[in-house]
């Protein structure tokens, strides 16, 4: 039988607690049937010092169809726990046609971390969600669709120059994984939607978890050089739009 | 409970369906000796109700390969795999040697790189002397006799009991009968009881302060990072660059042009052209 509605798998990972409203959040804004892979930084202050309880999301969502819960280290910041809850979707054994990976982004240490936030966000908004699938459908070469002001150009980085395309860094990664980038396109932030199949490609061959125990630990940043967490916040696209696929914006 | 009781699943008991274990600890085996058993366990603990603790009972863990030890570790992400400050405790049933000493220096370095500080394993004994002693669920007088040696003895806190088990009723069957034992164990000795309960809630809330310290400290750690970083030059140059780019290259009368167009859109009052001393912009 073909399924009439998309069945979605949101990552979403959390360090900033607020377990609460962000059930609230995912039960007002998805509308169609999805799968919730919940990550909690263990050791995070917020998380630590909050009240509230994401299994609450069970009592009342309409449209979930499981949801998973993981207490992770803090490793490779939001990059490291979209990958652990990459390894758990693929354990788990659920289909999905998207993955919609999302974090608790504050950027604390950026004047503009709120503007950025909120265009981020935009991809959840019922009002795009039907046109990021109909996006999809009406071009099989769209591989991730994602807020227009978050999609860069590496080539365009003024602050890190070609740390991400020329260092030892990312030749090493590149050539490890296989990926031929030809696109130099990224999602900034890390927040998007993508196709389920070519993700579970990529990581059915290159153990997420494996790729997690390389990245750093704790809040690091790249203002000092390039990072391995860094780097696969563009090769999370970059291995997407090797094999053809375009980034969109909406 | 006054003591942590585990119950060791067998793979022929995998499936538990409802069970009612929210005062003790599930321990799956899992032999490492046949291929994919951690498959069917991982599936097993997905469907696991999240307020149940479970952990792992390894057999043959000196084989531990790279591949497994990955898969392993995936279980320590569980939230509610047994932990303790936040290090995975897992169950080993063999006996020591050297192999086994590697392969859980094995699997300790792969949960080191995905960020635990370290493992804890217990090595079940069969050996009375060992104080991770394991019994079979159908010795449920010994078990009993056990149980009630340890809560009259007013110094022994520290011991867990661990319980194979070969159907699934079998828990609920001991979990009432030890039960059982702490009721008449509080009815007798009333203040020993409560002293006992009191040191196990101490304990833990001690644990808990410690977490909260830590937290808090790299969080006061973070913030001076994030202040360095605001008061650095490194935003306000981007910022720069990019008004410089996308604006400041501009020919002069291109620019002109661009504010009168501001004027038609309602964007510029038409005055502050001429003037400085009126309103410039409209919002």
């Amino acid at each position: 039988l073909k399924r009439t509605k998309s069945i979605i798998s949101v990552f979403f990972h959390n360090y900033y607690g607020h377990d609460q409203e962000w059930a609230s959040f995912f039960l007002h804004e998805l509308k169609l049937p999805f799968h919730l892979f919940y990550n909690c930084v263990s050791d995070s202050f917020y998380r630590i010092t909050q009240t509230g309880n994401i299994h609450t999301l069970y009592e009342q969502a309409t449209f979930l169809q499981k949801l998973y819960v993981r207490d992770a280290t803090n490793k490779g910041k939001d990059i490291g726990g979209k990958l652990l809850l990459m390894d758990a979707y693929l354990k788990s054994g659920i289909q999905s046609d998207y993955i919609l990976l999302l974090h608790d982004k504050n950027s604390p240490y950026h004047s503009l971390g709120a503007q950025w936030k909120k265009d981020l966000f935009r991809i959840v908004q019922n009002e795009y969600i039907e046109k990021i699938t109909s996006l999809f459908n009406n071009n099989p070469k769209t591989g991730i669709i994602a807020s227009k002001n978050a999609i860069r150009n590496e080539l365009d980085n003024e602050l890190n120059s070609d740390a991400y395309i020329h260092s030892p860094l990312i030749q090493e990664l590149k050539s490890k994984y296989q990926i031929q980038v030809s696109d130099l396109q990224f999602v900034a932030g890390t927040m998007f939607w993508v196709r389920a199949a070519i993700f579970e490609n990529f990581f059915s061959t290159w153990s997420a978890l494996n790729i997690r125990s390389e990245l750093e630990s704790g809040n690091i940043m790249d203002t000092e050089g390039p990072t391995r967490t860094h780097a696969w916040e563009r090769l999370f696209c970059w291995l997407v739009t090797a094999k053809g696929y375009q980034i969109m914006g909406v | 409970m006054l003591h942590d009781v585990y119950y060791i699943i067998p793979p022929a008991v995998m499936h538990l369906a409802d069970v009612e274990c929210t005062d003790c600890i599930l321990a799956w085996q899992i032999d490492l000796n046949q291929e994919a058993g951690h498959k069917a366990v991982y599936q097993a603990a997905c469907q696991l109700q999240e307020n149940i603790q479970f952990t792992l009972c390894i057999l043959n863990a000196e084989t531990i390969t790279g591949e497994i030890a990955t898969e392993i570790t995936a279980f320590f992400f569980f939230s509610n795999f047994n932990k303790h400050l936040g290090n995975p405790c897992l169950l080993l049933q063999g006996n020591e040697s050297e192999n086994l000493t590697a392969g859980m220096q094995q699997l300790a370095e792969h949960a080191k790189l995905q960020g635990f500080v370290q493992i804890q394993p217990i090595l079940l004994k069969v050996t009375k002397d060992s104080s991770a002693v394991f019994f079979q669920a159908s010795q449920a007088d010994i078990i009993r006799q056990s149980y009630k040696s340890w809560l009259y003895n007013p110094m022994q806190d520290d011991t867990n009991l661990y319980i194979n088990i070969s159907a699934q009723e079998d828990i609920t069957r001991i979990q009432a009968l030890l039960q059982e034992e702490e009721r008449l164990f509080r009815q007798q000795n009333e203040g020993l009881f409560h002293l006992k309960r009191q040191n196990k809630d101490l304990t833990k809330q001690v644990q808990e302060l410690e977490r909260f310290s830590n937290a808090a400290k790299q969080e006061i750690s973070n913030q001076v990072m994030y202040n360095d970083l605001l008061r650095s030059q490194s935003q306000v140059a981007a910022l720069q660059k990019y008004y410089d780019n996308e604006y400041e290259i501009l020919p002069l009368w291109y620019k002109r042009v661009g504010h009168v167009v501001k004027v038609l859109m309602g964007k510029r009052s038409f005055k502050s052209i001429f003037r400085n001393n009126v309103k410039k912009y409209i919002s």
